[in-house]
This record gives C-alpha cells, structure tokens and sequence, in this order.
C-alpha cells in the first residue's frame, strides 16, 4: 500500500530511490575495479613492466603460457589447493564440534566463548612468531617435551624444514581460523528451533539422527558459505605462511609475491594473479550454482 | 498509530545535490592543500633482507605533519632506518639543515627495506620518486639509470674522497672518477667465535682472520648437540643463503660474475664453496637457519653456539642482551682459504635525478653532504655500533664515536682500525670486475637462485657439483630472459 512507504509516490519511484542510493556503492566498487583489474591484464601482457631503464615489449600471452609450463609454479598450484582444501574442511570440522560442545555447556558459557576465539583475535604476527618459538629446534618447548618423552631422537626444524612445514602451515590455520566457523556455526545453531529436538526424541531419535536430520539440515547453509569465504580467502593467503615459514612453503600468493616484488618480474606477477583470479571464478562459479543453488 | 513522514522527492533531491556538493569541495580543497610530491606512508613492519635486527619494529608515522611552506626546495629522503630512535636522530638531522639552510625543507620518510622494491616501483610510475634515498648495492642495479651520478660525485669531492675509510670501489663507474653513490652506512660480514671453549679445546684461538680450516675444525670439535651446535649461518632459499654463499665463499675467490658478465656459479671455487657449506651444515641446528636464528641463538642464548657466521650488527646485539658474552668472544671480519675476503653490504646515499628540479638536486648534494659530516652521523652510527658504520675519518675517530660506551667495551679504536681493515677488502656481489655494478647481477639474486643452491646441499644432501651446474644454467636463463 502506498501509505505504508517511506517515500511518496509508487513502486517505480521508490525503485528509482533504491537506484540512488546504491550509486555512491557501485561507484566506490567500479573505481576500485574499473583501474586495477584492467592494469592488470595490461601489465600480464608485457615484458619487464614497470621497471627504470628498460622498455617493455610486447608479449601477447606469452606469460600465461611460460607460467602453465613453469614447474615451481605448478608445485605452488598445487600447495595451494592442498593448502585451501586440508585448512577450510579442518577449521569447519573443527568449529562444527567446538560449537556443538559450546552449545551445550551451561556453566561459565561466556568466558569459556570468548576464550574460543583469542586465536582469531590475536594479532597475525604475535601468534606466527609464538609457534615459531614453541617449535624452534634449539629453544622450543615441543622440542624438549619430544625428546624427553622419547617420541622424536633429536628436535627437529618443524616450522623451517620443508619436510614438516607444510603440514605446520596447515595446522595452524586450522587452530587459528576455526573460532570463526565456530562462531558462524554457534549462531545458526541457536536459531534452530529446539521443539523440533524435542519432537524428535518423542519420535524416539537418537543423537545421531537429530545431529543427521535436523542439526546438519539447520547449518547447512551456513556451514557451506563459510567453507566458501574461507576457500576464498585461504586461496589468496600469503601472510600467515609467509611469517610462519619465512617463504619454505610455497604456495601461489608465496609465488607471486616473490615474483613481482622480489624478481622484478611484475608482468609475470600479473599473470599469475589473473590466473588465480580466473580460478577463483570458476569455482565460485561452479559452487554457487551447485552447493549454493544461486 | 502515526503515519510515516513522507519525504517528497525534490526534498530528497536537494539534500542529495548538496551532500554531493559538499563532497566536491572537500575533495577539491584537499586535493589543492596537500602538497605535491608528498608521499603517503603508512605504518610499516620491517623484517629484514640484509640479516639486520631481528625484532620486527614499528616504524613512526611519517613526519613531519606538516606541509613544506611555499617558496622553499623540497627534498625528500627515503631511509630504511625506520626504528624509532634512528628516525628521532635523522628528523634532528633535517631541522638543524633546514635552520642552517632555510629555503630548503627536508621530510624524511622511513621505508622498511622489504618496502623498497614495491614502494620505489610505485613512486617511480607515479612520477613521485625521491630526491635522496639510502641504496644497497643490491639493490641498485635496477635503478642505475635514474641515479645522479654527477651530483653525488660532486658530494664526495667535496668532502674529499681521501677522507672516506675505505676506497670507494665499488660505486665507482668504471674508468671514470664518478660515482653512482656514496657510502654511508655499510655492515660487513663477520665471524664471531666463543674463545674460552676454543681455549678449552685447545684449538686456536685466531684475530681477525679465521680461516676455513680453523672454522670447520672448531666447528666439528665444538658441536655437542642438542646442548650446543659447532656453527651457525643462514641457510635458508632466500637472501640469507644468497649472502652465506659470499660470507663464506669470497675467502675461496667465488665471484657471480666475470669481467665479460658471464655466470661463473659453477667453476671450481664454487663447487668447493657449496661442498665446504654442505660439510659445514654437519654442525648446524637442525633445519634451515634463517637471521633470526642467527641473532638470537648466539648473544641471547649463549651456550648454544661456538660459531655464528653473522654480520657487525651482532656486536650491538651482544651488548644489549649478554654483556658477560664480550670477554668470551672473539670477531674475525675476513675469511681465508685461497684468499682474504669478506661480503659487506654498502648502503649509500644516492641521489635521483628522475623527478628532479635542478634546484631540488643542488639541495639534495648539500644534504648528503651534511648528513655524512655533521655531528648527527657520529650520533646516528653510536645507536648501532659498528651496523652501522661511520665512513668519514672525522666522524669514524671522533670522540663522540670512540667513547660510545658499545665502542669502549668491544676494544674502542683497535677494534674500530681492524674493522676498517675488513671494510678495505668488503665486496658486494654486485660489483664485477672492471665493469662496476651491473644489471646482469639482479635475476641470479632477485630469484634467490644461489640461496637455494645453498638450502639445497646444506638441507637436502644435494650433490654440490651437479648443484652448482644446475643453478648456474638457471642463472643464465635468467639473464637471458632479462635482457630479451
């Protein structure tokens, strides 16, 4: 009804103000876009971009080509689809059970909460620097404790050797990101409406088929989109790598970032960014229509 | 129940007209209020490339908060010194030149050296490069074409060369008497030892110069792991294995380049330096070592280690976190086996003549001028001891400098002498023969390709020859690709 509208006038005019007020939005975000990505494609391009004293040449696809056929950077693609497949699921297990127990427990609820999420709150480069010194091999607690308790013969490097640091990398995202699963599953959890636990278990369901048929049912939603961000986000990861391992593990932010900023090579840089960048499209793509059904 | 306020469509109109209005303006009158040729910096985290301080340190933000006022010459000097009692010394600096010389205004601006690469790259496509920026060699071949050559030579004869500490080579461009910039705050590699457990061991006990044979004997004897290790030096894939790879390897007459520019990673010397290295790595902790090992295990746990492989920023580590250390430790600046030699690192003050005004070149020489003569450098080089190095002999023997306490207690002038000793046969990886720095040296060292030659034979067991040939043939395809 006409009345019940905030501003005069009908469906049209309210529509033309919703338009209105969207366009500082939309011109913030073509700004952000319309120069960067544009650049980009113009810069993956050519040779030696950017660089005093050299002119750049022409080179069509050429790098797209020579990163298709670069070893280190087929390893890195595969780090990092190791590294983004192994860290999401991980944190959302992970704060799947947390939230399940924290939905449960009653007594001294908020400060054990709020304990949850110090790994998400703590700043990045505390937290790197702390496991670098818990796992050191000459000064790190986990070391001696090993050793003394006659699980490993001599410390090892866990967070430099490559043999491990992977594996150390993987850990600790999952131990630092699984408080916003947690959090994000916590919420959709208390929403689900408890009559229909109470239904179940009239109906004589067990825990198992309630966690099946009405708790998974109840966070689905949510539990796909936050394995979509975190996906989105650990595919784009460089810094908690990069501070934990000083650049061992090398995934494909690692990679570009080397490139560009180390190497020089900011066409190439481009390019693997725009690579990645169509990666991520796709599976955005393909994951919104199949899982999300957008 | 009240109904709610409509809002007619030209009310709204004209409040969105005059809140874009309002934006218009402010945008406009900020645009015409900040000067140009200010450079926005933001807080920035320095890590560390050349194996400096370890502690990542918070950098202040940018001052002055001020604007330059009108009418006067703006220089702006980039520095990487972005810790806070170093940029206090150099923002000192600049106002006592700006009293002296009151139609110029300088701003310092700190960078973290891991910034340069990116921020330098930025200011040179905005057209927004600085007037003075503290250079290493290392990363200098890139930016060659766009330094003053002429003004910063001007800088040194005025001054004097004679009255720098060591011949200034390595700048130099060959066959002439210029410069492409002058040495300001060098380090140099340097070989720091516990002598009481050589005494002990009954091994001997070398001054100054440490050679390989004392080192890795030294080494073996004194590794008991996991209590204590032999030796420590940086093995890491990144420039940590790149300047190992010189610490160690100038002493058996490695260089990456020959006087035709051609890659020498795989001749005898160097398939010798990775396979003492490898032999080396035997005494080391476990894993790749990275500089943050390098200073923290041997002044900050002493007992750990017998040998570190470090550089002159060490000695003010020791200083500030075991004092006890000092009497037990013994500095070796040169290496020896087929030759004497040492890796250093010169920073130095270069001048861009890129974004430039004549008149912004003529004050940016008298700034570099007073930067490396006035009574702030001797203050500036005291917060550092022997990091960062004073060049200039008036500022190098001043008092100020000789009666820092850190000076004092590592043996003052004697100590001061033997260093300069090391700094007279420093040499940069840069720097080739008879052609000076050189562009050809950037991909072998950008891409870390040496580094990883070390990490390899240190950490894999790699086979050092067929290492070494693997590396030296990427190094060439590198330089190939570059110069496509």
């Amino acid at each position: 009804m006409a009345e019940s509208m905030s501003f005069s006038g009908n469906y049209k005019t309210t529509k033309l103000y919703g338009y209105l007020f969207i366009i500082p939005c939309i011109l913030s975000i073509l700004f952000l876009i319309a120069y960067p990505y544009p650049f980009t494609i113009y810069l993956s391009l050519f040779s030696n971009m950017l660089r005093p004293g050299i002119i750049p040449r022409f080179v069509g696809l050429n790098n797209y080509i020579k990163l298709i056929y670069d070893s280190e950077f087929q390893k890195a693609l595969f780090s990092s689809f190791i590294y983004v497949l192994t860290t999401s699921i991980g944190a959302l297990i992970v704060g799947l059970f947390t939230a399940l127990l924290f939905n449960r427990i009653t007594i001294g609820k908020r400060i054990l909460r709020g304990l949850i999420l110090l790994p998400y709150v703590t700043p990045l480069v505390s937290t790197a620097y702390v496991w670098k010194y818990i796992f050191h091999p000459v000064t790190g607690i986990m070391n001696y404790l090993l050793v003394q308790l006659n699980i490993i013969e001599a410390p090892v490097n866990w967070v430099m050797d490559p043999r491990y640091a992977f594996t150390m990398v993987i850990i600790y995202d999952i131990w630092r990101y699984f408080p916003f699963s947690y959090l994000m599953i916590l919420a959709a959890l208390q929403s689900i409406d408890k009559t229909l636990y109470e239904a179940a278990e009239v109906d004589g369901a067990g825990l198992f088929q309630r966690f099946i048929h009405i708790t998974i049912p109840g966070i689905w939603w949510i539990m796909a989109t936050v394995f979509l961000i975190r996906c989105l986000w650990n595919l784009n990861k460089f810094d908690d790598i990069y501070l934990l391992t000083s650049g061992v593990v090398q995934t494909v932010p690692v990679y570009a970032y080397r490139t560009a900023f180390r190497a020089y090579e900011y066409s190439m840089g481009a390019s693997i960014l725009l690579f990645m960048a169509a990666l991520s499209f796709i599976f955005l793509f393909i994951y919104l229509k199949k899982v999300l059904k957008w | 129940m009240s109904e709610p306020k409509k809002v007619g469509r030209r009310t709204f109109l004209n409040y969105a007209i005059a809140v874009v209005a309002t934006g218009v303006i402010v945008g406009v009158a900020t645009y015409f209020a900040v000067p140009k040729g200010e450079v926005t910096v933001t807080k920035t985290v320095t890590t560390t490339i050349a194996g400096t301080p370890t502690t990542p340190t918070i950098s202040p933000t940018t001052p002055p908060t001020t604007s330059p006022p009108a009418g006067k010459t703006y220089v702006e000097f980039w520095t990487e010194l972005v810790e806070e009692p170093r940029m206090e010394v150099l923002n000192r600096a600049a106002d006592a030149f700006m009293k002296e010389n009151p139609d110029i205004y300088v701003k310092v601006v700190p960078i973290a050296e891991d910034d340069y690469p990116s921020k330098l790259t930025a200011a040179y496509m905005s057209g927004k490069m600085p007037q003075v920026m503290e250079i290493p060699t290392y990363f200098a071949p890139e930016w060659l074409t766009e330094l003053d050559a002429d003004a910063i030579t001007d800088v040194i004869n005025e001054i004097g060369e004679d009255q720098f500490v060591y011949p200034l080579k390595i700048w130099q461009i060959p066959g002439q008497k210029k410069w492409y910039a002058a040495s300001w705050i060098p380090w140099i590699a340097q070989v720091y030892y516990r002598r009481d457990w050589f005494e002990e061991a009954g091994l001997e006990t070398p001054k100054d110069v440490i050679t390989w044979d004392q080192m890795l004997n030294a080494a073996k004897k004194l590794n008991k792991p996991p209590d204590r290790y032999g030796i420590l030096f940086m093995n890491t894939k990144d420039m940590g294995g790149n300047q190992t790879y010189f610490m160690v390897g100038y002493a058996n007459g490695v260089r990456l380049l020959d006087e035709d520019l051609n890659i020498r990673f795989d001749d005898p010397e160097s398939i010798e330096t990775l396979q003492y290295l490898q032999e080396l790595a035997r005494y080391t902790p476990p894993g790749p070592d990275d500089s943050k090992a390098l200073f923290t295990l041997y002044p900050v746990l002493p007992g750990t280690i017998a040998i570190d492989i470090a550089n002159t920023y060490m000695a003010f580590r020791i200083y500030n976190t075991a004092k006890d250390l000092i009497p037990k430790n013994e500095i070796c600046s040169r290496i020896k086996n087929k030759v004497e030699g040492m890796f250093g690192e010169d920073y130095a003050l270069g001048i861009f003549k890129t974004n430039s005004t004549p008149a912004q070149i003529e004050a940016s020489k008298k700034w570099c001028k007073f930067l490396l003569t006035s009574k702030y450098y001797a203050e500036l080089c005291g917060l550092v001891v022997f990091g960062l190095f004073p060049v200039i002999k008036s500022i190098t023997f001043s008092n100020e400098y000789l009666n820092n306490p850190i000076v004092q207690a590592f043996g003052g002038r004697k100590t001061v002498e033997s260093l300069i000793e090391g700094f007279k046969t420093m040499q940069v990886p840069a720097y080739a023969e008879g052609r000076g720095i050189v562009r050809e040296f950037g991909p072998p060292w950008t891409k870390c390709l040496i580094g990883q030659a070390v990490y390899e034979v240190c950490n894999e067991g790699a086979p050092p020859k067929e290492t070494a040939v693997k590396y030296a043939e990427k190094m060439r395809e590198a330089i190939k690709e570059m110069k496509k």
